[in-house]
């Protein structure tokens, strides 16, 4: 059974074999938290550092006039963030989408971790690289593409994303978000997101069945999208791969 | 909650085949409005291929409820076109 959190960090090329296990042994113990319940909030106090093991959360702010934005979606392996502790309060709230299995971490568990083993320092450090990567893309296509691109896009992110938590069979894959949250994500009206869905049918790109996403062309999906997945540097570091023997 | 219809008449968009469900006639009104700015933002100069652009709402039976329109009017200061 693989743990997501480790096969997500050792993409990053900087993780020894012992450094693995300590990275399952800190995730084994995990809560179940229901659906559509907050996690932490904007505003709070951020002493827990979440690890998603598996199901969806996603990340939102609220604006003055009760609006809804939705800033980034979490997928198994992902955490939010790891130095999340050093900051006073939390600038958006963490809830979750599906029901979830989290792993909690405290300031104390990192801080050992990443001062006793440099792979999990620079794993932890990639990931929070990655992040604010994704975040970038995420700017670019709201600001910048058109709404069904942006949906085309956010699909073609979440295929590779999840695919390298094992989350993807035959370009199927679970999504649970309604319309109107994946219409508050890429910022466009919930009737936007009803023409952009049923668009994307017509054209034969993929089917949606409540959470079921089929992608049946992903070539041309990533085409209309204008989508490159090095944004998501899933192919490692500059640094290279440490020794083996490291612990 | 009622289920209405937002068919766009840009000379390529489909009739809205399922419709939303909004809780009533004035969030359908508000709904209106965002979308049409919504999808006037991505059409650019193919705009001035027709020049008119209409989104008719109607409720589940295709009892017509309101129009949005926007339209292009050319002066006679335009200049010549080649």
């Amino acid at each position: 059974m693989l743990n997501p959190f480790v096969e997500k960090l050792t993409r990053c090329g900087q993780l020894s074999d012992a450094e693995k296990l300590i990275l399952g042994q800190v995730t084994a113990a995990v809560i179940d938290v229901k659906p559509h319940t907050d996690l932490i909030l904007e505003g709070d106090r951020p002493s827990t550092v979440y690890v998603l093991m598996s199901g969806f959360a996603y990340r939102y702010k609220i604006l003055a006039d009760g609006a809804r934005q939705i800033v980034s979606y979490m997928v198994p392996g992902d955490l939010c963030n790891p130095h999340i502790f050093i900051l006073k309060r939390m600038d958006h709230t963490i809830a979750t989408l599906s029901a979830c299995k989290v792993a909690e971490l405290s300031a104390t568990d990192i801080v050992r971790m990443t001062d006793h083993h440099p792979g999990i320092a620079r794993a932890l450090w990639w990931a929070t690289l990655v992040d604010e990567s994704v975040s970038r893309e995420w700017i670019s296509n709201i600001g910048r593409r058109r709404a069904i691109e942006r949906v085309a896009h956010l699909l073609c992110e979440m295929v590779l994303r999840l695919r390298i938590v094992g989350l993807v069979e035959d370009d199927r894959f679970e999504l649970p978000v309604t319309q109107v949250e994946l219409a508050d994500t890429v910022a466009v009206t919930n009737v936007h997101m009803n023409r952009v869905i049923n668009s994307l049918r017509r054209l034969g790109l993929i089917t949606l069945r409540g959470k079921n996403v089929t992608i049946i062309d992903l070539e041309k999906l990533q085409k209309l999208a204008g989508f490159t997945p090095d944004y998501l540097h899933i192919n490692g570091t500059f640094l290279g791969n440490p020794s083996q023997s490291a612990t | 909650m009622t289920r209405f219809f937002f068919h766009v008449h840009d000379g390529r968009s489909f009739p809205d085949p399922e419709g939303t469900e909004l809780s009533d006639i004035f969030e359908a009104q508000a709904e209106a409005a965002r979308l049409s700015g919504e999808l006037l933002r991505e059409i650019g100069r193919e705009f001035w291929e027709r020049g008119l652009w209409k989104m008719d709402v109607t409720d589940h039976t295709g009892l017509a409820l309101f129009t949005l329109t926007f339209t292009a009017v050319e002066h006679a200061g335009m200049p010549a076109k080649a």
